[in-house]
């Protein structure tokens, strides 16, 4: 399996072109409630990504989710802050939907992971040095316990850095907390995940 | 994971409730009305919390009526004082700490974590040093006057002269034999009268006893008293 060593990363200039389309889609969308698809368009497959990965609802209940996340982008669109990058602010209304409805319906959240969030939860391991080639087959039989047993906070943060690759101003601004917290979070869930992999090889082991 | 058709619907699905539900982004000023007023939520409850708390601290040390009012007189002592206004403290500070929670839920409020917790901390701090400083002046008096041989106080120098309304009288009780009467610091002698609604102490119409005295100065050396009591010693 060929694990890249480091999580892509968007070209500064992209992303200025990226946030530049952004602004003149909310531009456009405040102007034409039919422009609005275009956002929908560009968002739905990341965002339902991202909610699945965070919460593993049930197909209906995300679509209905998903539906209310973007009545509730439509209906803020005026609150969006041009200093914060679209997405970011997009990310963080999906997300602190998504808590609430997890909140709602007193659920933890359930954690989903596919063939390629394994591949990148391994790049995690490889940063922290857990990744030989015996604990590679580790982690991909117990990936999902090993994320599932994490702290939500840890858990979340892991998914935005990692799989959605999102840096650690965007990860702010989604989060709303200051930067120094979520790079001191981000060190935390690893330490974490390094704590958690430790103990289940060492259980096994004795096993 | 999600398909083109599903995508589909759901775009489909939030275009048509925006055009049934005539639904529209709700107006900027909105957002900004409401950003501006927590912000003014939290300087207002820090800042002028903190100050106002601060007067009342004062007001409540120097004007003994308020705790003659209120029933504290009678067991009046520093125990009093401490619990009273640290309630007031400890409610200011939950204020204060409340305004912070809704303040740090405001938008982008958490890029500015440490000026709102430098405003909370000075908040804190004013209303403390005003506790601090409204209790050990408020002690350092009242030892002091503990400590004299005769009491005598009007609430400022200007109500000394214009006999206002209510006022404080200190001093050493002389005969108690037709009225009572009072010889304060300077060596004035006072005719305190009673009337109706007067509340009197026991043991507060000895000679040689140290009273206190609320109520209304009627002339150069006659007093009416709502109130006396002892000076604990």
């Amino acid at each position: 399996m060929d694990i890249p060593l480091a999580t892509p990363q968007i070209e500064p200039d992209v992303k200025k072109n990226e946030a530049r389309d952004d602004v003149l889609l909310v531009t456009e969308a405040l102007k034409n409630p039919d422009a609005f698809s275009h956002i929908m368009h560009k968002y739905l497959k990341p965002l339902k990504r991202y909610i699945h990965r965070l919460a593993n609802l049930h197909e209906d209940e995300e679509e209905d989710l998903m539906q209310d996340i973007f009545i509730k982008i439509y209906k803020n669109l005026n609150d969006f802050d041009s200093n914060l990058s679209f997405s970011s602010w997009i990310y963080r209304i999906s997300h602190n939907a998504t808590i609430d409805h997890i909140r709602k319906m007193k659920n933890r959240p359930r954690l989903a992971l596919n063939d390629d969030d394994e591949d990148r939860l391994l790049s995690v391991a490889d940063e922290l040095d857990i990744a030989k080639e015996s604990d590679k087959l580790f982690l991909s039989k117990h990936i999902n316990e090993i994320f599932s047993g994490m702290k939500d906070d840890h858990r979340i943060v892991l998914t935005l850095k990692y799989f959605e690759d999102r840096d650690y101003a965007e990860i702010s601004d989604i989060l709303k907390k200051p930067p120094g917290t979520v790079a001191t979070l981000i060190h935390r869930a690893k330490v974490e995940f390094k704590k958690i992999v430790t103990e289940r090889k060492l259980n096994s082991n004795e096993l | 994971m999600i398909n083109s058709k599903e995508e589909k619907t759901i775009e489909d699905k939030v275009l048509g409730m925006i055009r049934d539900e005539k639904l529209r982004p709700k107006p900027r000023w909105k957002f900004n009305v409401s950003n501006t007023v927590t912000w003014m939520i939290f300087l207002v409850f820090v800042t002028g919390i903190s100050l106002t708390m601060g007067v009342v601290f004062f007001s409540v040390s120097d004007f003994d009526q308020k705790f003659h009012n209120t029933g504290f007189t009678e067991t009046y002592d520093m125990t009093a004082y401490i619990i009273f206004h640290s309630i007031w403290v400890v409610l200011t500070i939950i204020i204060i700490i409340f305004a912070f929670g809704i303040t740090s839920r405001g938008r982008n409020a958490y890029k500015h974590t440490r000026l709102i917790a430098y405003l909370t901390s000075f908040g804190c701090v004013l209303l403390a040093c005003i506790f601090f400083l409204t209790n050990v002046t408020k002690y350092a008096e009242n030892t002091a006057l503990k400590n004299l041989p005769y009491f005598y106080k009007f609430i400022n120098d200007n109500d000394r002269d214009n006999f206002p309304e209510q006022i404080i009288l200190f001093g050493t009780v002389i005969n108690s034999s037709s009225s009572l009467v009072i010889k304060d610091a300077t060596g004035n002698v006072w005719y305190v009268v009673f009337s109706s609604s007067t509340k009197l102490c026991d043991s507060c119409t000895k000679a040689g006893k140290n009273v206190r005295v609320f109520g209304i100065a009627k002339s150069q050396n006659v007093f009416v008293a709502d109130l006396v009591s002892l000076i604990k010693k």
